[in-house]
């Protein structure tokens, strides 16, 4: 008999002793499966000092799982400095929210804090065919550099000023919305009257002097 | 089944696993019970669609054990099939001793045993696996965990025929 066929025959009538728990009544190999039975037997659990202790631990373990995994995580001190940045970073994410893409302050140069700065044209980057209703409003960031925002108490406190105009009952006694030719002293022009005010608008002549002012260092 | 009953019913045999790989009890107990943590962690993972308990649960003793043998070649600490079994220092009754004596035997019988060899023969006679289940757990053909079953059963009986015979 081929080594093959014994095996095959041996594992055969080790499976049967295995199942029903006693060897079969003839054997090929009597030796080996007895042997085998010897090992099937063979129990060496009794040494173990931890049988007991280690199942109310793990019993224990199962109920309260989840503290003991945080209990874990914390033992770990990568996962404790991983757990402190997280903390800072989250502390950190309504401060993000609040000033969102804010710039970082540049001081102004000296001159051109009293000019007037030309607005930024739109870039031909931005995108184009973005709906408007798509984009998000965003909240105007209160920045301290060239532009600066003027407190509500303040505007509030300040006095309303008188409309430049002379009411209309001094100029048009008929009230009515109209125009008329006028002849200021420089010039043709056209009174328009309104409602509540007239409007003068008239035709001279003017030269650079009028508007620029030449001023000698 | 709950992790408890798990326990209840797959401790001794998952020990025995252990035990014919490691000689001494009290590593025994250490590996076993790193093997029960870890399945205890994982016990919320096991889907029993994808096999039964039993393989599962001896694929992670399986790992323990092959991480404990990796550990300990990588230590270069005498291996623990070489060292002698602590002498017991309470006196025993004779049967006591004498069954004592008999599983030692099979147990260096064991240790004698190449590491694959040994390792089916746990698996084998620990965890009630069938041939099929344990080609599929070490990658083996069924036919070749059957071959290396017999002659491994025929050197352990050929060793303890010689040694029982002194």
């Amino acid at each position: 008999m081929k080594e093959t066929e014994q095996a095959e025959l041996f594992n055969r009538e080790l499976d049967a002793l295995l199942l029903e728990g006693k060897a079969p009544s003839f054997s090929s190999d009597p030796g080996a499966l007895s042997l085998a039975a010897e090992l099937a037997a063979s129990d060496f659990s009794g040494e173990s000092l931890i049988k007991e202790s280690l199942r109310a631990r793990l019993a224990g373990g199962e109920a309260g799982g989840l503290i003991k995994a945080l209990r874990e995580l914390f033992a770990n001190n990568y996962a404790r400095a991983a757990m402190a940045v997280a903390v800072v970073v989250v502390s950190l994410l309504p401060l993000v929210h609040r000033y969102p893409g804010r710039v970082p302050e540049v001081a102004a140069p000296a001159g051109t804090a009293s000019r007037p700065v030309k607005a930024p044209a739109a870039r031909a980057s931005a995108p184009v065919s973005r709906p408007a209703a798509a984009r998000k409003p965003s909240r105007p960031a209160p920045a301290k550099g060239l532009f600066t925002s003027i407190p509500m108490a303040k505007l509030e406190a300040e006095p309303i000023k008188d409309f430049p105009i002379a009411a209309p009952a001094a100029l048009s006694p008929e009230g009515e919305a109209g125009e008329k030719e006028a002849s200021p002293e420089k010039g043709p022009g056209a009174v328009f009257e309104t409602g509540s005010a007239t409007f003068l608008l008239e035709r001279r002549v003017i030269t650079p002097a009028d508007i620029f002012e030449r001023r000698v260092i | 089944m709950t992790f408890t009953e798990l326990y209840d019913r797959f401790f001794n045999k998952v020990y025995n696993y252990v035990r014919y790989h490691v000689r001494l009890p009290a590593e025994t107990d250490d590996i076993t019970g790193r093997i029960f943590e870890a399945a205890l962690h994982k016990f919320g993972t096991y889907r029993a669609e994808r096999g039964p308990v039993n393989a599962w649960l001896f694929t992670i003793a399986r790992n323990a054990v092959i991480d404990w043998a990796r550990g300990r070649n990588r230590r270069g600490e005498i291996s623990l099939e070489d060292a002698a079994e602590p002498a017991s220092a309470e006196p025993r009754p004779e049967a006591a001793l004498e069954r004592k004596e008999e599983a030692g035997q099979v147990l260096e019988a064991v240790a004698a045993l190449d590491e694959r060899s040994r390792d089916i023969i746990a698996l084998k006679f620990s965890s009630g696996m069938n041939n099929r289940e344990i080609a599929a757990m070490t990658g083996l053909g069924e036919s070749n965990v059957g071959i290396l079953l017999f002659r491994a059963v025929k050197k352990m009986q050929a060793a303890l025929e010689a040694k029982r015979k002194l």
